[in-house]
């Protein structure tokens, strides 16, 4: 009798080995396309891919390849899959954000030893993670609630309480163009002339870019304002522009009744404020709005793309594009 | 057991993570097929998905007071919330499987509402579905060794737990110590899903607990066929969920279950052969 049902597991069991070999065969296996240029540079998500893309644009063996899809956005709750892993297993290079953005990564690295790791925000200042902090223009007082932001990452026993969001301030974008290209060349020195020419081609027009940004602080500069992503407070910084408060949105949690009634606090506080705000989350600041007139300014925190070499000078010309209609409106 | 990993003709043992996922398979699927059958046998299904969800709590508790290594925090809150539930299970005041309930809702709330202050939930829902994939082998030596603890506890325990969910007051008129062993396995079982919590996920994790051991029952007639086939039902299902998982690019845990779901359905209709 045992015989008998053994020999009946064993059968099932091979019905769905040969049912999942079949699943395999028609989704495609997912292999990793051969590239055409034999090194291949990983990078950990959008706003690196691009910087990456646009260092290696010349480059003769090098091939960058986004780590995550394009669409993904902030990584914070980002998980790998397989092909993610084949992918980080093939990598001669792989070139990460930093500063708390790829925390997901922190283990998964630990087992590849032998992959350099380039990580764009290295030596560059960070602002602090402000979480729901309010920050007070005239007091600056520290609200106990900052501890609370940095006991956050205890799970992976990391102290996260710098702001990641470093690309969205054009000038700390450049330092980390120089940062990516310098630990490129000398990974890679056979592509050092491509890599150093493509750079500097990329880094004129941040410059050019970045005496935009200049130009609009002169009309921004001191105004106070709200944002509703941790990146934007980078875009603010680099306009002087006074952040009175963050809400940090994502997919799973929605501001709090007391949260919003803090900020339109804070506004009234003021007197005035703009409100910096990606346009998928608009609706969250409706209240906001119709308790204080606020001006709502739609941005973009540019993680998200086609997968374009322009995408980060575009989005950014179209964030600045906006803040100046707000001017003159 | 690397090196012999790597003479199998499979593409996807190439990587190291596919390795260690696979040793970790190879140790976590047998151990949840033997633990399985006694909480189907003992009809514990219900309490097994209330300590799954105290994941929650336990990981908030870790995160509120700053514990470095989470697991530490949710092993105890789930050894304290097992024995917690099993008291409350043998105290026939209401029915048991209302105040598990409450007391399961109340711990993911509890976790919930710490993990998401800060809008940081998103952090944590790696948890939901588990990650097989960045398993380190300081992390599968610990496996191992609850494997080992386990087999020898059910060298001992078995026949005194076997009696308890055949008739709790003819094993307690034996004199034996029915609380005691009670307690010792629902400790057991609240270690091993912590510990595995994170690779398999909270939402999944009792399921993989649960549904080998039933397939099993479909097919046995007796407790040594009864163990065989769930184990066999367990790692089966677990490795062939990790290979498709590879070549698909899903999440391993779903993947698992799904096999093991339908290995319940097939042995369901072959019933008749008991």
């Amino acid at each position: 009798m045992l015989k008998k049902k053994l020999a009946f597991l064993f059968s099932v069991m091979l019905v769905f080995s040969v049912a999942g070999y079949v699943v395999c065969a028609m989704a495609g296996s997912k292999q990793i396309e051969k590239s055409e240029r034999e090194t291949l540079v990983v990078s950990s998500f959008y706003p690196m891919y691009v910087l990456t893309k646009n260092l290696l644009a010349e480059a003769e063996t090098l091939e960058v390849r986004n780590l995550t899809e394009n669409q993904i956005g902030c990584l914070h709750d980002y998980q790998l899959t397989a092909g993610d892993m084949k992918l980080l297993s093939e990598a001669k290079a792989f070139i990460i954000n930093g500063a708390g953005m790829e925390l997901f990564m922190e283990k998964v690295l630990a087992e590849f030893t032998e992959l350099p790791v380039i990580t764009a925000s290295e030596g560059i200042e960070l602002l602090e993670e402000m979480g729901h902090m309010h920050v007070h223009g005239e007091e600056q007082e520290e609200e106990p609630e900052h501890d609370a932001g940095e006991e956050q990452d205890e799970e992976t026993g990391h102290i996260h309480a710098e702001n990641g969001h470093v690309w969205m301030d054009v000038e700390r974008y450049r330092e980390q163009a120089v940062n990516v290209c310098a630990e490129l060349v000398t990974l890679f020195p056979q592509e050092k002339d491509n890599i150093l020419k493509e750079w500097r081609a990329y880094d004129a027009r941040l410059m050019e870019f970045s005496g935009e940004v200049d130009e609009l602080r002169t009309e921004t500069e001191n105004r106070y304002v709200v944002v509703f992503h941790d990146a934007f407070v980078y875009l603010a910084d680099s306009l002087g522009m006074e952040v009175i408060s963050v809400l940090a949105l994502d997919e799973e949690t929605v501001p709090s009744a007391g949260e919003i009634a803090e900020v339109i606090e804070e506004i009234h506080h003021h007197g005035e404020a703009w409100i910096f705000i990606e346009e998928m989350y608009a609706s969250h600041a409706n209240k906001i709005v119709a308790e204080t007139g606020a001006k709502v300014i739609f941005l973009d925190p540019l993680v998200t793309g086609k997968g374009d070499a322009e995408d980060y000078l575009l989005g950014m010309q179209k964030n600045i594009e906006n803040i100046k209609s707000a001017l003159t409106e | 057991m690397i090196k012999v990993l790597e003479l199998l003709p499979f593409e996807f043992l190439e990587y190291d993570f596919m390795k260690y996922a696979l040793l970790a398979i190879l140790i976590i699927t047998p151990l949840f097929g033997i633990l399985g059958t006694m909480i189907v046998s003992n009809r514990m299904a219900f309490f097994s998905d209330a300590l799954g969800h105290s994941a929650f709590t336990g990981m908030a508790i870790g995160v509120l007071f700053g514990v470095m290594d989470t697991s530490i925090s949710m092993i105890a809150f789930a050894v304290v919330f097992a024995l917690l539930l099993n008291y409350i299970r043998h105290k026939n005041m209401v029915s048991s499987d209302t105040v598990i309930s409450v007391f399961s809702s109340l711990s993911v709330a509890v976790g919930l509402a710490i993990l998401s202050r800060n809008g940081n939930f998103s952090k944590y829902s790696a948890f939901l579905v588990g990650d097989i994939l960045s398993i380190t082998s300081k992390e599968i030596g610990s496996l191992f060794l609850i494997l080992l603890v386990t087999l020898m506890f059910w060298c001992v325990a078995y026949n005194g737990l076997h009696s308890i969910g055949i008739n709790r007051s003819l094993a307690k008129s034996k004199g034996m110590k029915v609380m005691l062993l009670d307690h010792a396995f629902v400790v057991l079982v609240a270690v091993i899903v912590m510990l595995s919590i994170r690779w398999v996920g909270i939402l999944i994790i009792n399921a993989l607990l649960i549904l080998p051991a039933a397939a099993a029952r479909n097919l046995a007639s007796n407790s040594r066929e009864y163990h065989l086939f769930s184990v066999m039902i367990s790692v089966f299902s677990g490795v062939l969920g990790l290979i498709l998982s590879y070549y698909l690019n899903v999440a391993a845990g779903p993947m698992l279950v799904m096999i093991a779901a339908l290995f319940f359905f097939v042995t369901f209709l072959a019933r008749k052969w008991r």
